[in-house]
């Protein structure tokens, strides 16, 4: 069995001998990868926070717009004209209307909520 | 949380001064193709997986967050990505493990003194060319890049008793060369 001083020497050996596996590179790789590199926009973070939080805020604006649509549209309109029709059907669009007013309510408020959890984590990690 | 000496320069990088990524290019391009090389086992093929990787690890640096080390982040990028490039060519890693027959009987856990350094660093260099990817990977991350068994496993995602057996083999089939080219030197110790 090796002592340690004879294991760290053999250690050290076969890592030199590795290290000198090593070879450089071909003319014009660092020239090619700059090159590259140039194409490319700056990395920053604010780009991925802006399209983060931007989507997020997107989904938000969206579901918005299509609950208060749903509640403000046709179904809306037909439950608060007189002409509207009577009995099951008019029930029915009632219950639409009440649902899709209360659904969009309840997306804005948990969107906004997730929303404003998000920047904050973001905020206390930088 | 580990000291991370590429801290510095990443944060210059975020903070819009983007001509610091040479200097990690410079820092890690050889080494970089290196281990790549163990995978494709072709030059050429190494620069391109490590151009490709710095150009991946560019465009992430925002999403790095610094949890593990810079260096261990970028080692995981080149390591995935010329895994990807040698399964695109259909030349998939050898993933047979060696048998133990494979490796000779040598059971002695020495290398000989008297060996000369340059034959030494020759014998290794033919012995990593030769032996499957799955090691001279494992030995690659270890002595060149001077990586812990707790950084391969977390570049490789291979379970730390995966990453020790394939260290020890690697050594092995290296002993296993050396003892054929030169048994000479290896019969003068007995």
């Amino acid at each position: 069995m090796m002592d340690e001083h004879q294991q760290q020497r053999h250690e050290r050996m076969l890592r030199m001998a590795l290290l000198r596996t090593v070879r450089p590179l071909s003319d014009g790789f660092y020239e090619r990868l700059e090159q590259e590199l140039a194409a490319i926009p700056p990395p920053s973070r604010l780009i991925t926070w802006a399209i983060r939080y931007g989507a997020l805020a997107g989904v938000t604006v969206l579901v918005m717009a299509v609950g208060l649509m749903i509640a403000l549209g046709d179904g809306g309109h037909v439950v608060t004209t007189t002409s509207a029709p009577s009995g099951i059907v008019a029930t029915v669009l009632r219950q639409i209307t009440t649902l899709s007013t209360a659904m969009s309510a309840v997306s804005v408020v948990i969107l906004g909520l997730l929303f404003y959890a998000l920047v904050g984590m973001e905020l206390s990690r930088r | 949380m580990q000291f991370d000496p590429d801290a510095q320069t990443i944060a210059l990088i975020r903070n819009g001064m983007t001509h610091a990524y040479g200097q990690i290019v410079k820092r890690y391009a050889e080494k970089a193709s290196s281990l790549a090389r163990r995978i494709v086992k072709d030059d050429l093929e190494a620069e391109d997986i490590v151009q490709d990787a710095f150009i991946r690890a560019y465009r992430s640096l925002p999403s790095f967050k610094g949890d593990a080390k810079f260096s261990t982040w970028f080692y995981r990028i080149v390591y995935n990505t010329a895994l990807n490039a040698a399964t695109r060519q259909r030349r998939q890693p050898e993933m047979l493990e060696m048998n133990e027959d494979v490796l000779g009987t040598w059971t002695e856990d020495d290398l000989p003194a008297q060996m000369d350094e340059t034959l030494a660093a020759e014998i290794v260099a033919e012995a990593m060319e030769a032996m499957p990817s799955i090691y001279g990977v494992i030995l690659d991350l270890f002595y060149v890049q001077d990586r812990s068994h707790e950084e391969i496993v977390s570049i490789t995602g291979l379970p730390l008793g995966t990453v020790k057996t394939r260290l020890h083999r690697g050594r092995t089939y290296i002993r296993t060369e050396m003892q054929r080219r030169c048994p000479e030197l290896f019969l003068e110790r007995t």
